[in-house]
């Protein structure tokens, strides 16, 4: 019997168990039609506070600051406006609106900047690479925060003013909005 | 004697399987794996607050490479290329390439919807709506994949290849005629919300595109 197969069993255990790659998306171009109608906007900034000193075999450590625009747009979905959502009666309308959703983050290359790097002797600057992947989390956490700000009030408050003015000028003179 | 060997193997399998999937103790590649950059939990600032009117019709999702290179000296290695031992090989060339995922939101802006552009005539109601223009072009960091970084890259090299590739994005979905298709889907939606309003004839029409001259005689 083959000594070697225990020592085998084990190297295939420690080394075999490596995790799944993610699959590449497929490629796809879509031309796809909505109706969002965008109400609100807010022009956010945030400091994305970096920092790699977590590697135990890795001598010194890498700080990184960057300085971080984003836009958040939001309103309502104009094409989830139903005919039994809008009753008219001679001069009077009134409209039921679906309710205010966010519509976009919208984070451009051009509003990522890099403010401030401290990097260690033995360490090799930040990446490419590692940049974008701080920023792929900052986006997921800024997409969180988003949702805390009172961004889906302003945009009701908006569509209700914007639907008014359109149908008064279309001629109606009692124009009463509300949401879903 | 055979089936001892045989009993012994299966148990030190069972045993390491069981430390392998309890994480007792991690295994080599764990052990060696760099960890992930700590990213803080830093306050989100509102810098401004804009009213605005932006009816969205179209998306166009796409997907586009850029690439950029950097020789070394500036000069291409393959200028040299039929001279024995080119010194300029030993150098290596930078090269950046990233792969792009964005989308191109085309649509009308009301924001300065002229009252004179409605006419209305008994029961029937005549609109014209401002064309249709690019609204939105989104390509955030999680739509960017560095497929390959050799060399130093600085982030503003990077930011002019993602402004490359959100130019690049538009021209396609221009291309794809975004616009055309943004124009009548905002027609639609205008003149179903009259309908529905109580219009028997609603005509909604979209400005005209107008286009540069070329110049040519």
């Amino acid at each position: 019997m083959n000594k070697n197969l225990p020592y085998t069993l084990i190297l295939i255990i420690l080394f075999g168990c490596g995790a799944k790659k993610e699959a590449p998306r497929p490629v796809v171009f879509s031309l796809q039609q909505i109706g969002k109608l965008a109400t609100a906007e807010y022009l956010v900034t945030r400091i994305v506070k970096a920092e790699d000193n977590q590697t135990w075999y890795k001598v010194g450590d890498r700080k990184l600051l960057i300085s971080c625009t984003a836009s958040v747009k939001a309103g309502i979905d104009f094409s989830q406006l139903k005919p039994q959502n809008v009753n008219q009666q001679e001069k009077k309308v009134v409209v039921q609106l679906p309710p205010p959703q966010l519509i976009s983050l919208n984070i451009p290359p051009e509003g990522i900047k890099v403010t401030y790097t401290d990097v260690g002797v033995f360490r090799d600057p930040f990446s490419t690479t590692e940049i974008n992947a701080i920023m792929k989390t900052a986006e997921r956490q800024i997409r969180q925060q988003v949702t805390s700000l009172l961004i889906l009030e302003t945009a009701r408050t908006n569509a209700i003013d914007f639907v008014t003015r359109f149908l008064t000028t279309a001629g109606y003179s009692d124009v009463y909005v509300s949401f879903q | 004697m055979l089936r001892r060997i045989f009993l012994w193997i299966a148990l030190i399998f069972i045993l390491l399987l069981v430390v392998q999937r309890t994480m007792l103790f991690p295994s080599l590649r764990t052990l060696f794996q760099p960890k992930a950059i700590a990213v803080d939990e830093t306050p989100l600032l509102v810098n401004e607050i804009r009213n605005i009117t932006q009816l969205m019709t179209i998306e166009a999702y796409n997907e586009v490479v850029v690439d950029s290179t950097r020789f070394p000296f500036g000069i291409p290695p393959r200028i040299f290329k039929n001279i024995p031992g080119n010194p300029l090989a030993l150098f290596p060339t930078a090269q950046l390439v990233l792969i792009v995922r964005g989308k191109v939101v085309a649509g009308v802006d009301l924001k300065n919807f002229d009252k004179n552009k409605v006419q209305i005539q008994g029961d029937s109601l005549f609109i014209q709506l401002p064309r249709a223009v690019i609204l939105d072009v989104i390509t955030n960091p999680s739509d960017v994949e560095t497929f390959v970084e050799r060399g130093e890259w600085n982030e503003a090299a990077a930011t002019i290849l993602k402004s490359r590739a959100r130019s690049r994005l538009v021209q396609q979905a221009l291309a794809q005629g975004a616009l055309q298709q943004a124009d009548a889907k905002a027609r639609q939606l205008v003149q179903a919300l009259f309908k529905n309003a109580g219009y028997k004839e609603v005509i909604v029409t979209s400005a005209i595109h107008l286009t540069a001259p070329s110049g040519k005689q």
